[in-house]
C-alpha cells in the first residue's frame, strides 16, 4: 500500500522524489524537513536576537546607576526579549522539531497540509521584523512587560499598534502550525501505529496543540481590546470609563498559563525520548506519563490567577488557585519519578543529548520547587515582581525548554545529516551551559529574597554583588551558545557518517529510515513488526 | 464504476479525514478567534 497518493503528498513534486533547487526549495517548501529546518534556523536567529537583548540588560544592571540605556529603552529590551524567545525562539523551535520528528514517528510521508505547514512558517519573518521595527519608530520598542498591562502598554508610541498586529500574526501562525500537527497525528498514522503506541514527544505535541488552538485566540482577544481602548474610544481596561484594569490580567494568564504549558510540554516528551536511549531501558510508566500530560494540560486552565494574588482577589478566590496550583505538582512529580526510574539500574552512559536531558532533570526541577513556592498567597506577597520570579521562570524556560530544545537537537542531529557530530565539543557547550546558566540565575533567588524588584534598570547599592555575578554568568553563558551553531554547521558539512541508528539504545520508527532520511519520509507505511519495535516502551 | 482497489480506497478515506478535521479545527479555532473581538465589540458598543 502506497501512501504517495496522498493528498498529504498532493503536491507537484510528491509523486516523484524530485527536490526543488535554489531559493524555490525553501520559499515554495512543502516538504516537512525542509520547513522543520526553516523553523530551527528562525529560532535560532531569534535566539541570538534575544540573547543580545538580555545581554544589554545584565550590562546594564552590572552596577547601580545608569549605565548605558535610558529607562524608556531598557523597559523595551525586557519586554521584547521576553517576546522575541517565547514567540520567536521557543515555539518556532517546538514547530520546527515536530514538523522534522511527527511524520517521521508516525509513519507518515509528510505533514497533513503541506501548504497550509508553508504559510504559518513564513508568516513569522514578517511578523518579526514587525515586531522589531517597533524599536525604530516614534516613541520606541513596546515597553509594558510582555504581559502588556494596562494602562502603561497604553502609553505606548506608534509601535503599540505595530506590536498588537505582529502577536495576532504570530497567534495565526501557530494556530495553522497546531491544526496541522493534530490532523497529521489523527489521521495520517501508519496502519498499526495506534494512540498509545505514539512516542512521547508525539503525544506532547498533540496535547500542546489543543493547548494553543484553545488559548492563542484568547491573547489575539486580549491585545484587540487594548487596541479599541487606544485608538476607537473603547474603555475596557480604564476604570474612569467604566472598565476594569485587572480584567486584562485575568484574560492575559487564562492565555497566559496555558502557554507556560505550551512551552514546556514538548521538552517533557523530548526528555522521554531521550533518557530511555541513554539507559537502555523501555521508559518506566509510559501511559502514566501520557495521562500526567494530559492533566497538566487541564490543570493549566484553572490555575490563571496565581499569577495576580496581589489584586485583591476574594479569600476563596486565593485558596482555590492556590490549591489547584500545587495539583499540578503530582502530575510533574509522576514525570520526574519515572524519569527516574527508567534510569534505576539502567546502562546509563552520559552523551550530549542525556547530559542535556539530566540537567534538564535537575534544573527543571529547581524552578518547578520555586513555582510551589510562588504559589503560597502569604509568601507570593512578599515575592510578587521581585526578581525571585524572574529567577523562577527562568530556571523553567532556560534548563526546563531551551535545554530540551538543544538535547532534542543533539539527539536527532545525526539523524538529521547521516554525520556525527563532534562530541567534545558538545559537552564543552553542555558544561559551559550548566554552569553559567546558574551562575546566571541562581543569585536572583537571594537577589528577589532581598526585595530587588524586577523590570528596573537601577537599584539600590546592597544588590550590587550578586547583580555581578548573575552578570557575568550571563555574559559567558550567552557566549558560549556561540559553540551551538558551529557544531551543527560543522556536523552539517561533514562527520563520522552514521548507520540508521545513531544511538544504540535508540527505538522509534525515525531510526529504521536512512540518515539522513529520503526527502519524503515513509513512502511505503511501516511494517507492523517495525512499529512494535519502535513501541519498546 | 470499476470498484477501487483496497489501497486507493484506503488512501482516499485517509483523504477524507485529513480534510474533516482540517476543517473542524480550522472552524472551531476561527470561532475562538473572530468569536473573542466580536463579543468585545458588541459589548463596547452595549
Amino acid at each position: 500500500m502506497a501512501y504517495n497518493d496522498h493528498a498529504a503528498t498532493d503536491h507537484d513534486h510528491d509523486a516523484h522524489d524530485h527536490k526543488p533547487h535554489g531559493w524555490r526549495r525553501w520559499v515554495y517548501a512543502t516538504n516537512h524537513k525542509d520547513i522543520g529546518t526553516m523553523y530551527l534556523v528562525f529560532a535560532g536567529i531569534s535566539f541570538f536576537i534575544g540573547g543580545s537583548m538580555a545581554m544589554l540588560i545584565r550590562l546594564e544592571l552590572f552596577k547601580p546607576g545608569m549605565q548605558f540605556l535610558d529607562p524608556q529603552f531598557f523597559n523595551s529590551m525586557t519586554t521584547m526579549h521576553a517576546l522575541e524567545m517565547i514567540f520567536g525562539a521557543v515555539m518556532p523551535a517546538w514547530t520546527g522539531l515536530a514538523n522534522w520528528m511527527i511524520p517521521m514517528q508516525v509513519g507518515a510521508p509528510d505533514m497533513a497540509l503541506p501548504r497550509l505547514n508553508n504559510f504559518s512558517f513564513w508568516i513569522l519573518p514578517f511578523a518579526f521584523t514587525l515586531l522589531l521595527a517597533t524599536l525604530f519608530v516614534p516613541g520606541g520598542g513596546p515597553a509594558g512587560g510582555w504581559t502588556m498591562y494596562p494602562p502603561l502598554m497604553l502609553q505606548g508610541g506608534a509601535g503599540f499598534p505595530m506590536t498588537i498586529f505582529a502577536i495576532h500574526m504570530m497567534g495565526i501562525s501557530s494556530i495553522l502550525g497546531a491544526i496541522n500537527v493534530v490532523v497529521t497525528i489523527m489521521n495520517l498514522r501508519a496502519p498499526g501505529m495506534t494512540l498509545l503506541r505514539m512516542p512521547l514527544f508525539v503525544w506532547t505535541w498533540l496535547i500542546t496543540a489543543y493547548l494553543l488552538i484553545a488559548v492563542m485566540p484568547v491573547l489575539a482577544g486580549a491585545v484587540t481590546m487594548l487596541l479599541t481602548d487606544h485608538f476607537f474610544g473603547t474603555t475596557f481596561f480604564t476604570a474612569a470609563g467604566g472598565g476594569d484594569p485587572v480584567m486584562f490580567q485575568h484574560i492575559f494568564w487564562f492565555f497566559g498559563h496555558p502557554e507556560v504549558y505550551i512551552l514546556i510540554l514538548p521538552a517533557f516528551g523530548i526528555v522521554s525520548e531521550i533518557i530511555p536511549t541513554f539507559s537502555r531501558k523501555p521508559l518506566f510508566g509510559y501511559e502514566a506519563m501520557v495521562y500526567a500530560t494530559a492533566s497538566i494540560a487541564f490543570l493549566s486552565f484553572i490555575v490563571w490567577a496565581h499569577h495576580m494574588f496581589t489584586v485583591g482577589m476574594p479569600l476563596a478566590g486565593q485558596l482555590f488557585f492556590m490549591l489547584s496550583t500545587m495539583l499540578i505538582a503530582i502530575p510533574t512529580g509522576v514525570k520526574v519519578f519515572n524519569w527516574t526510574a527508567t534510569m534505576y539500574r539502567g546502562s546509563l552512559s552520559f552523551e550530549p543529548p542525556m547530559l542535556f536531558a539530566l540537567s534538564f532533570l535537575f534544573l527543571f526541577t529547581i524552578g518547578g520547587l520555586s513555582g510551589l513556592m510562588l504559589a503560597i498567597v502569604p509568601a507570593d506577597y512578599q515575592y510578587q515582581d521581585t526578581y525571585f520570579v524572574v529567577a523562577h521562570f527562568h530556571y523553567v524556560l532556560v534548563p526546563g525548554a531551551i535545554f530540551a530544545i538543544m538535547g532534542g537537537v543533539y539527539y536527532w542531529l545525526p539523524k538529521w545529516t547521516g554525520n556525527m557530530y563532534d562530541q567534545t565539543l558538545a559537552k564543552w557547550h553542555f558544561w559551559l551551559s550548566t554552569i553559567f546558566v546558574n551562575v546566571l540565575f541562581f543569585p536572583q533567588h537571594f537577589l528577589g529574597l532581598a526585595g530587588m524588584p524586577r523590570r528596573i534598570p537601577d537599584y539600590a547599592v546592597q544588590f550590587t554583588d550578586w547583580n555581578q555575578v548573575s552578570s557575568i554568568g550571563g555574559f559567558a553563558f550567552g557566549l558560549s551558545q556561540f559553540l551551538f551553531p558551529y557544531i551543527i554547521w560543522k556536523c552539517v558539512r561533514g562527520g563520522q557518517r552514521i548507520g540508521n541508528r545513531a544511538w544504540e539504545g535508540a527505538h522509534g520508527l525515525e531510526w529504521e529510515l536512512p540518515s539522513p532520511p529520503p526527502f519524503h519520509s515513509w513512502t511505503d507505511p511501516p511494517s507492523d513488526a517495525l512499529i512494535q519495535r519502535g513501541a519498546a516502551h | 464504476m470499476s470498484a477501487a482497489t483496497p489501497a486507493v480506497s484506503d488512501s482516499r478515506q485517509r483523504q477524507r479525514g485529513v480534510r474533516r478535521t482540517a476543517w473542524l479545527l480550522g472552524i472551531v479555532a476561527a470561532i475562538f478567534y473572530f468569536g473573542f473581538i466580536v463579543m468585545m465589540v458588541w459589548r463596547a458598543t452595549r
